[in-house]
């Protein structure tokens, strides 16, 4: 896949950090909509680690990328013009507020629902969709005509939003909370709607790749394997939503007045897996059709 | 500033590669590594006239071409340490290797192909249009070395009579970037984004 390969740190990167920022979603649906016991709180905010690992495993995978990465913390110079220092900027501030409320949530700091934890999980909520935009917005130039093209955002956002969902599972999941009835639709809803944001970015930009040639030849021809890829991201995708909905089990509470879910840690893994694996696949695909406007 | 660029006289230039083989040398570049390309670029056809001859409209130019020093440089825009930049003087473009992190991000945005990451030197590499020779008031080595005097180096208000600024396949459109280098066509030169000609020596410049 030629250069799709050889950015192997930056798909992990574009994988991993947004999926991360997008699990808060979840986190901030299920504090908000479900009001959590105490101890509930307690066990989510020990498995918010998940996304604080799957960041880090992402950030660390970005300094991989670099020929020098001792010269660091030079990225932030470039800051308003440059939109790599564009990106970096905005998920190190997301993480460092993701930081903060997984801190003060682990040392009992914030109240198991409303107050200080609201204010932070909509913020990182909202947060979360502007890491996943200017990861996107990061590969706009115009000099590379099969990348600069907005779908190349909107299947970033997608993404996030597919890995997001499954990711915020696990940790409900691992957590072992009892969520409120709807979060089945809730959770498995926004695992689909990024699929199929990230499906419409996808073929957006395979659309356009016919009318874009340089002296090597058209981009179409760059990924023959392309529609494969595509077809192989679809299934991961919808096979992630698919355990997504099936994870959570319908119990009766309280003498069956009323229904409560809770997910099987072992199913939302599988989908963490699975869609990981779909991500990885279309973040590949999407570097293997680099190509310069002219050379 | 005084603004320097290149002019390249394609009337000239016989695709003998000297600047590149003197770049490489002087700058003691890696094998496969190289600051100056020349593309062979050829096209063309045969056809046969009503009495059954055949003739052919076939050619073949070359481009020589390195860094353009461009006015609006797509490498110092996107580069997030600001390590590739344009000297206050002589509007040349270079990278800082103190600042440089080395993400291939000016490689990917220059549309001439001319920043390369050398992870092993832990930073971006490029032509630096001989920066320390023009310094002591000389050439830059491809252009001492070119022997038809096809390569030219000066400041660009110099050099803008002597041809336009470079719109020739396989080069892209002059608009993005505002490169310095000006080139005085052949007759078959074909225009920036024509695929009508194809790249004759792609193993050498790919």
């Amino acid at each position: 896949m030629g250069v799709g390969m050889e950015h192997a740190p930056l798909a992990i990167f574009t994988t991993l950090a947004p999926m991360a920022a997008a699990s808060f979603v979840v986190l901030a649906y299920v504090f908000l909509a479900g009001k959590p016991s105490a101890e509930e709180a307690k066990r989510l905010d020990k498995w918010t680690a998940l996304p604080a690992v799957f960041m880090a495993l992402g950030m660390i995978a970005s300094f991989f990328h670099l020929a020098n990465p001792m010269n660091a913390l030079f990225v932030f110079s470039g800051v308003g013009s440059s939109p790599l220092s564009n990106e970096l900027l905005v998920t190190v501030v997301f993480a460092v507020v993701a930081l903060v409320y997984w801190i003060l949530g682990l040392a009992g700091k914030l109240p198991a629902t409303g107050g200080a934890r609201t204010v932070l999980l909509l913020v990182l909520a909202v947060g979360s969709v502007l890491q996943a935009l200017f990861c996107g917005l990061a590969y706009l130039m115009d000099t590379i005509p099969t990348w600069n093209n907005p779908a190349t955002v909107v299947q970033q956002l997608g993404c996030a939003w597919l890995g997001g969902a499954a990711l915020g599972a696990l940790v409900c999941a691992a957590a072992k909370v009892e969520l409120p009835k709807s979060s089945k639709l809730f959770i498995a809803g926004f695992g689909a709607l990024g699929l199929v944001v990230a499906l419409v970015g996808v073929a957006l930009q395979s659309a356009g790749l016919e009318s874009i040639a340089n002296i090597w030849g058209t981009a179409a021809a760059l990924e023959p394997q392309l529609g494969m890829l595509i077809a192989l991201f679809a299934l991961c995708g919808v096979a992630a939503c698919a355990l997504l909905f099936f994870a959570g089990a319908a119990k009766p509470q309280n003498g069956g007045a009323a229904a409560v879910v809770s997910m099987s840690s072992g199913v939302a893994l599988v989908a963490v897996i699975v869609a990981v694996a779909g991500i990885l696949i279309i973040r590949f695909a999407f570097y293997g059709l680099f190509m310069g406007i002219a050379i | 500033m005084t603004q320097y660029g290149f002019y390249f006289d394609a009337t000239r230039c016989t695709g003998c590669k000297t600047c590149e083989a003197a770049c490489r040398d002087y700058h003691q570049l890696k094998s496969g590594q190289t600051y100056r390309h020349v593309y062979e670029l050829e096209g063309g056809n045969w056809s046969q006239d009503a009495n059954g001859c055949w003739t052919t409209d076939g050619y073949t130019y070359y481009t020589s071409f390195s860094c353009q020093h461009c006015s609006d440089p797509a490498c110092t825009h996107v580069c997030p340490t600001g390590a590739m930049h344009k000297d206050a003087e002589t509007g040349l473009v270079d990278v800082d290797d103190a600042r440089c992190i080395g993400c291939g991000y000016c490689a990917l945005a220059c549309p001439y192909d001319n920043p390369k990451v050398d992870r092993e030197a832990g930073h971006s590499t490029k032509c630096n249009g001989c920066a320390e020779r023009v310094a002591e008031g000389k050439q830059p080595i491809c252009v001492e070395a070119c022997s038809m005097r096809a390569l030219e180096f000066a400041p660009v208000d110099q050099l803008s009579g002597k041809g336009a600024q470079a719109k020739v396949a396989p080069l892209p459109e002059p608009s993005l970037t505002n490169p310095n280098l000006f080139i005085k066509e052949c007759h078959v030169s074909q225009p920036s984004g024509s695929t009508s000609c194809r790249v004759a020596n792609e193993s050498e410049v790919r």
